[in-house]
């Protein structure tokens, strides 16, 4: 009898919240719908205003992630996080400790996604400018990623401890990389000189 | 005889039309004004006029061929638009938006019809008898025009404000169809050619030398126009004074298409109607300044027959619609030139003088390139209006080139603001949900 009871319950919460569902997947279409829109507006607004070209007289080898892609970007993940925050406004009250929690959460998401895309373009102009060959970009795009899963790690769901360990240890390998890479750039000259008189003198011995 | 007809009807055309214009030009300020249209409003009103004459023109002046087969029908439909369209202004009043774009209309077919009836009179005639057409219809004109402020003035004083606008355009709207109706009777060509190899340097050169010193004289002229009447009003003139100066000017128009014969006596008349123009804030009495009035406009019809006897000699050799485009472009571009500078000038004795002198400055150069009447050697003429033209020409593309690159620029900045302001919006949005 009791499991029977248990069953209406159930089935009553289900019911209860079909409204709250429909009105969730309504603003998820909603949302996705603005984004499409959003997106078609911004590619319109790129070319009409002919912003690439401006870009491209900035750096001169343009950027890796094209403006409309960059600007659809932070617009589709705002549209995103705001109806994120509509459907957790509809399921969890506004008093409960999880409405907090998970607004906190999604706050995080956005600066995530934001310093991710700062590092990106950052590192890509400053490659593009120095016009540096295929193998430096490739070093480049090692270093982005690395500075992107640092930041992810902060949206993980593990114990302080761990989360600091990680992360020391991301910006540890990040500091020496950046190191290496410094030591090679400005002193690999000197360095390889060194080194071939070097072997010279030795084949001379 | 059959030329002769068409003389007669290309006259009384500009009769019938002289009679259209002055009422439908001269009360359409004041019919602002007095409907409550701020006076800002109304001199910025001006400046799209322009622009659309000059727009029109040169759109004709780079292409006259699509006029080509249908001339006659272009002409007569743009001279019955716009009659339609100037006489349906006092009726669109109560409707700002609507109002700007029957004006706006009304300029384009006005500044189009300027153009081709020039055209028909270049195809019609030939040499001097263009000149004597010309002379004629610039005279009907003006005595329609004293006529036509006449019967405005009468009416104004007579009947309530609304009902007297609907009365006057009315009349001038027949008034103006009857041309129309002249014009489908008169032996326009069905269709022109014009010439198509490409022009000769030295027309090229004369022709725009010619539009430089028309433009200079008609923007002084304009910029009389704007100014004579606050000046007078400084002057405590009673208002009849204002109202004797169109008669005394349309008589001054009808007399001087007789007077002046010859490009000597065509710079004899600029070099006398820029000293006047400069003296006329010097003369303090108002009644002096209705016998000015005969005089500035005895004198300007110089600078018409100028203009109209240079392309009447060109014309064979860059196409009767161009010339005429030439001809109407730089009225506009007068215009143009005097409503912005006037809107950059407080008082109307600074504007009267600098008119002068823009006048004088038109003078001067008409007297070193207009090789009939140049003061220096014919061959030494020639060489000037070259240095002239091409300076002028490097000055037009640089503007063109120099305007299109801060539109480009504008367009970026637009199109970044808008994505910035788009994206400060969804920020908004998104912190507002989650309620931090």
């Amino acid at each position: 009898m009791q499991i029977i009871e248990e069953l209406l319950r159930a089935l009553n919460d289900v019911i209860s919240a079909v409204p709250k569902v429909a009105l969730a997947s309504l603003i998820l279409l909603l949302s996705l719908l603005i984004i499409r829109l959003i997106n078609r507006i911004i590619r319109w607004l790129v070319k009409t205003g002919k912003l690439e070209e401006g870009i491209r007289e900035l750096f001169p080898e343009g950027t890796r992630l094209p403006l409309t892609r960059m600007f659809s970007f932070l617009a589709d993940s705002l549209i995103l996080i705001a109806a994120s925050a509509a459907i957790i406004r509809i399921f969890v009250p506004e008093q409960a400790q999880l409405y907090g929690e998970a607004m906190s959460y999604l706050t995080r998401i956005g600066s995530v996604i934001i310093l991710t895309l700062v590092s990106i373009v950052l590192t890509d102009a400053l490659v593009k400018s120095m016009r540096f060959e295929k193998k430096t970009e490739r070093f480049f795009l090692m270093l982005i990623s690395l500075i992107i899963a640092t930041l992810i790690i902060d949206l993980a769901n593990l114990t302080y401890e761990i989360k600091f360990a990680l992360s020391l240890g991301f910006a540890i390998g990040i500091g020496a990389l950046v190191g290496v890479f410094s030591a090679w750039a400005f002193f690999g000259e000197y360095l390889e000189r060194k080194m071939s008189s070097r072997s010279e003198s030795s084949v001379e011995d | 005889m059959g030329n002769a007809l068409s003389k007669i009807s290309m006259i009384a055309e500009a009769f019938f039309s002289g009679f259209y214009v002055s009422i439908t030009r001269g009360l359409f300020i004041p019919m602002l004004a007095y409907s409550g249209y701020p006076v800002r409003d109304i001199s910025l009103v001006l400046i799209p006029t322009a622009i659309g004459g000059i727009l029109v023109s040169s759109i004709v002046y780079r292409d006259p061929s699509i006029f080509e087969s249908v001339f006659k029908k272009i002409i007569i439909s743009s001279h019955i638009l716009e009659r339609l369209m100037w006489s349906s202004l006092p009726f669109l009043l109560s409707s700002p938006s609507l109002l700007s774009l029957a004006y706006m209309l009304a300029n384009i077919s006005a500044a189009l019809t300027s153009i081709l009836i020039g055209a028909a009179v270049y195809s019609m005639f030939s040499g001097d008898e263009v000149i004597e057409v010309s002379v004629h219809r610039s005279a009907a004109s003006s005595l329609s025009s004293l006529l036509g402020s006449l019967v405005m003035t009468y009416v104004s004083a007579t009947y309530a404000a609304p009902s007297s606008y609907y009365l006057l355009y009315f009349t001038a709207l027949l008034i103006g169809i009857s041309g129309s109706l002249l014009l489908m009777m008169t032996p326009i060509p069905e269709s022109i050619s014009e010439p198509r190899s490409s022009v000769v340097e030295e027309v090229r050169i004369r022709s725009g030398t010619a539009l430089l010193i028309l433009s200079l004289m008609f923007a002084g002229s304009n910029m009389l126009g704007i100014s004579w009447s606050p000046l007078l009003r400084e002057l405590g003139a009673p208002v009849y004074v204002t109202v004797a100066l169109t008669i005394t000017g349309n008589l001054g128009g009808i007399l001087g298409s007789y007077i002046w014969k010859g490009y000597k006596a065509y710079i004899i008349a600029m070099s006398l109607n820029s000293l006047l123009t400069a003296a006329i804030p010097f003369i303090t009495v108002p009644t002096y300044h209705v016998a000015v009035s005969l005089l500035t406009s005895l004198t300007f019809l110089g600078v018409n027959l100028l203009g109209m006897h240079i392309f009447s000699e060109v014309n064979e050799r860059i196409g009767r619609t161009r010339a005429s485009a030439y001809l109407v472009s730089s009225n506009y571009i007068g215009l143009l030139a005097a409503s912005l500078i006037s809107s950059f000038l407080q008082s109307s004795s600074q504007n009267l003088i600098l008119a002068g002198s823009i006048k004088l400055l038109s003078t001067i150069i008409a007297l070193l390139t207009i090789q009939e009447a140049a003061i220096v050697p014919a061959k030494r003429a020639y060489e000037i209006s070259k240095l002239i033209y091409s300076t002028s020409l490097l000055g037009y593309s640089f503007t063109l080139q120099a305007s299109r690159e801060l539109l480009k620029t504008f367009i970026s900045a637009l199109a970044l603001t808008t994505l910035l302001l788009m994206l400060y919006v969804l920020y908004r949005v998104a912190i507002a949900l989650i309620g931090v």
